[in-house]
């Protein structure tokens, strides 16, 4: 018999409320406690509105912890509520099993427990990049988290699309709220040119977080990647050679 | 023009932005996976039409695209509000979305693509499965045609495995059985033939579970593949790990 006390866990995407699907609202509605962590001022606003018991996890970021300490308290937040027999609801913005530590050990957690899980798809900074840059993943696409890929050193094939994912983390342990990274940008460089040229062109991608604004591409040569401008909404784009 | 993914799970997974794009048209046009998706779709706008009378068993799938972006932009042309529902995300694996929407600007016409939940997505959330560990994605016609190189350490996500090297459109749930002999044996030059792979199909009843089939690759050949399978083929080698990169990341 399952453990009273269960976990759901769903992805909002990213235009506040304007992708969130209907199965993702109900899982939120049928829910006893929600967590959520989210990018924008008014997606917590909304979030706030549709439930009467949220509680946002961005207060586990402690100035000066590493990231690490910071999803280890978060995971600690969810599954005491889990073991006390509730019924909760983790919400992220986008996918919530596309590179969020703190959904894969909770849900790890849980089940190795006993507890109900569930799992809503949200639509992802990569579904978004698809359809605002007008990338199909049919012509072949390779994802990867940027600092996984660099200590992975995974034979890359130039010839498909590649996504990366958190830019700005490179090389830092924690979010210490600086804008750009040259030196994680540099690594990530050298690693790339490897395999392509110097003057191979990318974007970097940022989906809106508001229902009315556009996205903002940014177009780069490879060999300049040092000097973008970055942030920690930062997707990486670099279309087949 | 706008054009927007409606999901699989039926009238679930379509994001408020989507939908309120559909009921704003002046002109729907939809092309989806099942009649429930189709019978849902058709009455949320009394302008709506099925597109799939394009396809027809024997007929090139190109043409059929070509005919879909043709019949899309012909009311575009006379300045009406277009919209178009696929299933899924609309510009994963679907020929003519990108196109129309190339084409829709080149005439001058503002056109957007709003995401939908795709198969990928679905697949990560009931397989578990976190593609920013490395996720290598291709269609299965091209895998086996284009012969690109993958790397056995990081996971390998096919489409369409239940239509390769077919160019026209069948009516039967598997389109091609005896190319599965083929990529079965592709994959076991690259992976042990007792490696496990995942069919994985997305459910359309909101009520249903996923059809989640682990099998070996040996027995891919005569495995319940349809042309609704995408494959998940999980790493068969240990991935390298870079100890000094690691150490230069704080990650150690
Ligand atoms: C911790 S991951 C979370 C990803 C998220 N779960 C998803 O499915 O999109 C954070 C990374 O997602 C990407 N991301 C987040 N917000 C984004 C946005 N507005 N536009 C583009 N990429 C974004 C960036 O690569 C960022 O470093
Ligand atoms: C033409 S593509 C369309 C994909 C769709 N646009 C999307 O975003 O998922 C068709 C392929 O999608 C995948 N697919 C379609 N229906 C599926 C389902 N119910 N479950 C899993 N994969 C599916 C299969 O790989 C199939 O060969």
């Amino acid at each position: 018999m399952k453990r009273k006390g269960a976990l759901t866990v769903v992805g909002l995407g990213y235009r506040a409320a304007a992708q969130v699907t209907p199965e993702v609202l109900s899982a939120i509605g049928q829910s006893d406690k929600l967590y959520h962590l989210v990018y924008d001022p008014l997606t917590t606003a909304w979030i706030r509105a549709v439930h009467p018991n949220s509680t946002s996890l961005a207060d586990s970021w402690k100035p000066g912890a590493s990231v690490a300490e910071c999803c280890d308290a978060m995971v600690r937040q969810i599954m005491a509520s889990v073991r006390a027999g509730t019924d909760v609801c983790v919400a992220f913005s986008g996918h919530p099993t596309i590179c969020v530590y703190p959904t894969r050990e909770s849900l790890r957690l849980a089940k190795r427990e006993g507890f109900k899980t569930r799992i809503f798809p949200g639509l992802s900074a990569i579904d978004c990049l698809f359809a605002d840059i007008g990338v199909d993943p049919g012509l072949g696409c390779q994802i990867w988290e940027t600092k996984t890929l660099l200590v992975r050193k995974p034979k890359l094939n130039p010839k498909t699309n590649i996504v990366l994912l958190q830019l700005q983390m490179i090389g830092r342990t924690a979010d210490d709220g600086a804008e750009t990274n040259r030196e994680g940008l540099e690594m990530l460089r050298s690693f790339l040119m490897r395999v392509y040229p110097r003057h191979h062109r990318a974007a970097i991608y940022e989906a809106a977080t508001f229902p009315v604004a556009g996205p903002v591409i940014q177009w780069i040569p490879l060999g300049h990647l040092p000097r973008a401008v970055i942030n920690a909404l930062s997707t990486l784009l670099i279309p087949g050679i | 023009m706008t054009v927007v993914g409606t999901g699989y799970r039926i009238a679930s997974q379509i994001t408020p932005e989507s939908l309120a794009r559909i009921k704003a048209a002046d002109k729907f046009f939809y092309l989806v996976a099942d009649v429930v998706t189709e019978t849902w779709l058709a009455g949320l706008n009394p302008s709506a039409e099925n597109l799939t009378d394009s396809y027809a068993p024997g007929k090139s799938r190109t043409d059929t695209y070509n005919e879909i972006v043709d019949r899309i932009l012909a009311p575009v042309r006379t300045g009406l509000h277009v919209c178009v529902a696929f299933y899924g995300h609309p510009g994963v694996f679907a020929h003519s979305t990108h196109e129309a929407i190339r084409r829709a600007r080149k005439e001058g016409v503002p056109a957007r693509m709003l995401p939908g939940i795709s198969a990928q997505d679905c697949l990560f959330a009931d397989l578990g499965f976190d593609p920013s560990d490395g996720c290598q994605i291709f269609e299965a016609t091209g895998f086996l045609v284009q012969k690109p190189k993958t790397d056995p350490s990081c996971a390998l996500i096919l489409y369409q495995a239940g239509a390769i090297g077919v160019s026209t459109f069948e009516t039967s749930a598997l389109w091609n059985r005896s190319a599965l002999q083929v990529l079965s044996e592709v994959l076991s030059k690259k992976y042990p033939p007792k490696h496990r792979i995942t069919l994985y199909t997305a459910p359309h009843f909101p009520v249903c579970d996923p059809i989640i089939l682990r099998i070996s690759i040996a027995r891919l050949p005569k495995a319940d593949v349809t042309i609704a399978t995408t494959l998940f083929i999980p790493p068969s080698k240990e991935p390298r790990w870079d100890d000094r990169m690691a150490r230069r990341l704080g990650m150690s």
